[in-house]
């Protein structure tokens, strides 16, 4: 599978705190990418580190096969960011922020901007010091995706919307992605939304990657497992990839990751014990995961 | 059954364990056994299930994928995918199906059934006396 985003090794430090950690990621193309961590966990960084806004201290990122911190400016057309605070002359009116915009790129979706601006009610006479903190990331989204890229990078792209404009603004990913194949990949804290939207999710705590791969994976290889056994549950984790677990006498709860149906009869053998397995939705992996 | 209440019949919450993938081919499995969709009926459109729902269409071409692969669909060149006729699927796979569907109802049944101390015959008893009354 071809990968639009690479990296290998990658570590970043602020100062004395370290705030990448040696992180190995490859980004399929065509996919939409949910990155998913606590606060200052790192996911800006990462971001910044992928678009070539930051260098890395040690380890490697591309985009496009090319070295982020050395884009050419083909590349650069080709991708679309939004910042978790976007930044615009004041001054503009709407529309003469996206004539501004436009000189900048080669190509340039007319219908498109005219489309988004009307349904998110966005009037191009007004002026951008007189909007909303949400319309203003509505109209950062505008900019964004008006070049048509390959590649679409949000950071935290729903915060500031109220949940009728984030569902819209889902939709308009979906369609994004099932027109033009193109990649995008945006940072939340709300797991929600990942969680309809994502086909693939990363996910972050402390500069050090968590998880990578596909949700629907995820979601099969982690289970809770409670056991009640006929003797003494030991202190420690019997499962040889455990998130958490927590034993009480003949009692124990787990949550396992990919632990094989044949593990699991040993187990139950050993203990003598039933066992029973249960999913957990993203937001319990997250809490289990990010701890 | 016409493209518009087959969505409507499916209920997908993106927010469950069970991956979406899954309940999508769980949902149509269910629709295509139990006959409500009948040999030819045409499946939404990949693209038509992601806008209505607003999730990932790779989601649902892999749904799609699976309930080809099981035979109870099939891909059609220009016309999506259709319900597949009868005699595709063999009896004992068909079986197979539909004793998957009610597989995790069991399991809750007889985990239920051990915390009440309750025995096999004891269940095998009421389940055959509630089977007979909703015949």
């Amino acid at each position: 599978m071809e990968s639009i985003i690479e990296l290998k090794g990658a570590s970043k430090r602020f100062a004395d705190k370290t705030v990448l950690h040696n992180i190995d990621l490859n980004l399929p193309k065509g996919r939409v990418i949910g990155l998913l961590g606590p606060n200052g966990a790192g996911k800006t960084t990462l971001m910044q580190v992928m678009l070539g806004m930051l260098n890395l201290d040690s380890g490697e990122s591309k985009l496009f096969s090319q070295n982020s911190w050395q884009l050419d400016a083909m590349a650069k057309a080709k991708i679309g960011y939004v910042p978790q605070q976007p930044a615009f002359f004041e001054w503009m009116s709407i529309e003469q922020s996206i004539q501004y915009q436009k000189s900048f790129y080669p190509s340039w979706d007319h219908n498109r901007v005219e489309a988004l601006l009307d349904m998110w009610q966005l009037n191009g006479k007004e002026k951008i010091k007189n909007i909303s903190l949400g319309q203003k990331q509505r109209l950062a989204i505008v900019h964004a995706l008006a070049h048509q890229p390959e590649l679409l990078i949000l950071d935290e792209p729903v915060a500031s919307l109220d949940p009728l404009a984030r569902r819209e603004f889902i939709q308009e990913l979906i369609k994004l992605n099932l027109a033009q194949e193109t990649t995008i990949l945006f940072s939340t804290h709300i797991v929600s939304d990942l969680e309809r939207v994502a086909s693939d999710v990363v996910i972050i705590n402390q500069g050090q990657l968590k998880y990578s791969g596909a949700l629907d994976v995820l979601k099969e290889q982690v289970k809770k497992i409670t056991i009640k056994a006929s003797e003494q549950m030991p202190e420690t984790s019997p499962f040889s990839s455990t998130l958490s677990y927590k034993a009480q006498g003949v009692f124990a709860n787990a949550v396992v990751q990919g632990a094989a149906d044949l593990e699991l009869d040993k187990i139950k053998a050993q203990f003598n014990a039933e066992l029973h397995a249960q999913d957990l939705d993203l937001e319990q992996i997250y809490m289990e995961i990010a701890q | 059954m016409t493209i518009d209440s087959i969505l409507m019949q499916l209920n997908l919450d993106p927010h469950s364990g069970t991956p979406i993938y899954r309940q999508l081919v769980e949902q149509l499995t269910h629709l295509i056994t139990a006959k409500q969709l009948k040999t030819g009926d045409k499946l939404p459109s990949v693209r038509k299930i992601a806008e209505q729902f607003s999730i990932n269409p790779m989601t649902i071409s892999k749904a799609f994928g699976q309930l080809e692969s099981q035979g109870l669909v099939i891909r059609e060149r220009g016309k999506g995918m259709t319900v597949a006729a009868r005699e595709q699927q063999n009896e004992r796979d068909y079986l197979a199906t539909r004793l998957a569907l009610i597989q995790p109802n069991i399991e809750q049944l007889a985990m239920q059934a051990k915390q009440l101390d309750l025995t096999q015959e004891d269940i095998l008893t009421a389940l055959a006396k509630q089977m007979s009354k909703t015949v």
